[in-house]
């Protein structure tokens, strides 16, 4: 339990952390090569994508960092799935979002059209629904860090299963 | 002193960003020809220097050999929990002297402030106080620190007061308020005091980066500090 706590803490501070160094490199990127290039909501949504993909990458390094006490290949196989994950979850939290308080966003959607409004969706999601990207952002680390837990422990308990070391798990 | 280094993955990289960043944003103040803006330039690039200074130097002075990316030593759970107890010291400790004042104007002053604190920790308590650590162990009149298992040579103690005391004086823009540098010397002093009990120098750097963030927020308030600008 303490583990868990420890592995869900630091990884949230320090992702966040790095973030906060990584968005400046970011904001410096798009203003001195695409400020003057893109239109407003091209760029707006970029920034909210770019922030958002930012805050996964890290967040999988960051985790990658934090489980030493867990096997590599452990690690790897949890980060994967919990970045899938927590892509999914984000995704159909925002389309359901959507879908139930403003409909009226999908009435000119037909088909598969529905699926390549995806950065649009993301976007509102954060600004009309969440009223702030911080919060996309803050929604997206912790639960990536809640699956990446989840998938760790699968993962832990079945290479040890497998190392015939099970008997001596006694989870964390 | 353990020939591991003294940096956990998390510390180095860290350090690298806030050097990367101090760097990117103090360049372009440092070419300013405002006297003000060039100050705060200066200030910016000395900080990322006492990164730069720090990630190269600390594991040689500990007698490790020369590497650009050290063997780094297994991240403990601990810091975060250590980090917090310094938080929480130097709270109370500018609670009970003054709380320092901040007049940060613009979003790269914020960001210069927040991640100072990483370069500060990784020189000052990384770089310097390492050095006298190292001095330190010749010496065999040693005191048992109170409530741990740490003793403690006079060497060390000169060591944690003077990095403290230099920490205080890259303070400038508080040279006209003595107690503020008080109140800087006497948190020098109790994370010097931290680092040497436990030497875990990414507990300092959680510490001192969450006062420093939690103070730029209060002041100037929370966006991401770069995109401000756009």
């Amino acid at each position: 339990m303490k583990e868990i706590a420890n592995i869900l803490l630091t990884g949230i501070l320090v992702s966040f952390l790095m973030f906060l160094m990584v968005e400046v490199l970011f904001a410096h990127f798009i203003n001195s090569l695409l400020l003057d290039v893109l239109e407003d909501g091209l760029l707006l949504m970029l920034i909210i994508l770019g922030l958002e993909l930012i805050i996964m990458v890290l967040s999988i390094l960051v985790g990658v960092m934090v489980a030493q006490n867990v096997s590599r290949l452990s690690v790897l196989k949890a980060s994967l799935m919990s970045f899938i994950c927590n892509m999914l979850f984000i995704v159909m939290l925002s389309y359901f979002s959507l879908f139930l308080m403003y409909p009226e966003v999908f009435s000119e959607v037909s088909g598969l059209e529905i699926i390549f409004i995806l950065p649009q969706v993301i976007v509102y999601y954060s600004l009309y629904i969440l009223n702030n990207v911080l919060s996309l952002l803050i929604l997206s680390v912790i639960s990536y860090y809640i699956i990446f837990i989840v998938f760790l422990n699968q993962f832990h308990e079945y290479s040890s299963y497998n190392n015939r070391s099970y008997k001596k798990y006694e989870g964390w | 002193m353990k020939k591991t280094s003294v940096f956990t993955n998390i510390t180095f990289w860290l350090g690298v960003l806030a050097l990367v960043v101090e760097f990117i944003v103090g360049y372009p103040y440092f070419l300013s020809t405002d006297t003000f803006e060039q100050e705060f330039g200066q200030k910016a690039i000395m900080e990322g220097c006492f990164a730069l200074v720090g990630l190269l130097f600390i594991d040689v002075i500990r007698g490790n050999k020369f590497k650009l990316k050290p063997e780094f030593r297994k991240y403990e759970f601990n810091s975060l929990w250590r980090g917090t107890i310094i938080l929480a010291v130097l709270w109370g400790t500018q609670m009970i002297t003054y709380f320092l004042p901040m007049t940060v104007s613009d979003p790269q002053m914020a960001l210069a402030i927040t991640f100072a604190s990483i370069c500060e920790e990784i020189f000052f308590r990384g770089f310097v106080l390492t050095l006298f650590i190292k001095a330190g162990e010749i010496d065999r009149n040693k005191i048992n620190l109170p409530f741990t298992k740490r003793d403690i040579s006079v060497i060390e103690i000169a060591g944690i007061i003077i990095s403290s005391v230099a920490f205080a004086g890259i303070h400038t823009n508080y040279y006209n308020q003595p107690s503020l540098l008080i109140a800087l010397f006497l948190s020098g002093v109790i994370i010097g005091f931290m680092f040497v009990i436990w030497e875990d120098l990414t507990a300092c750097i959680f510490g001192h980066f969450l006062l420093n963030f939690i103070w730029t927020v209060q002041n100037y308030g929370f966006w991401f500090f770069g995109m401000v600008n756009l």
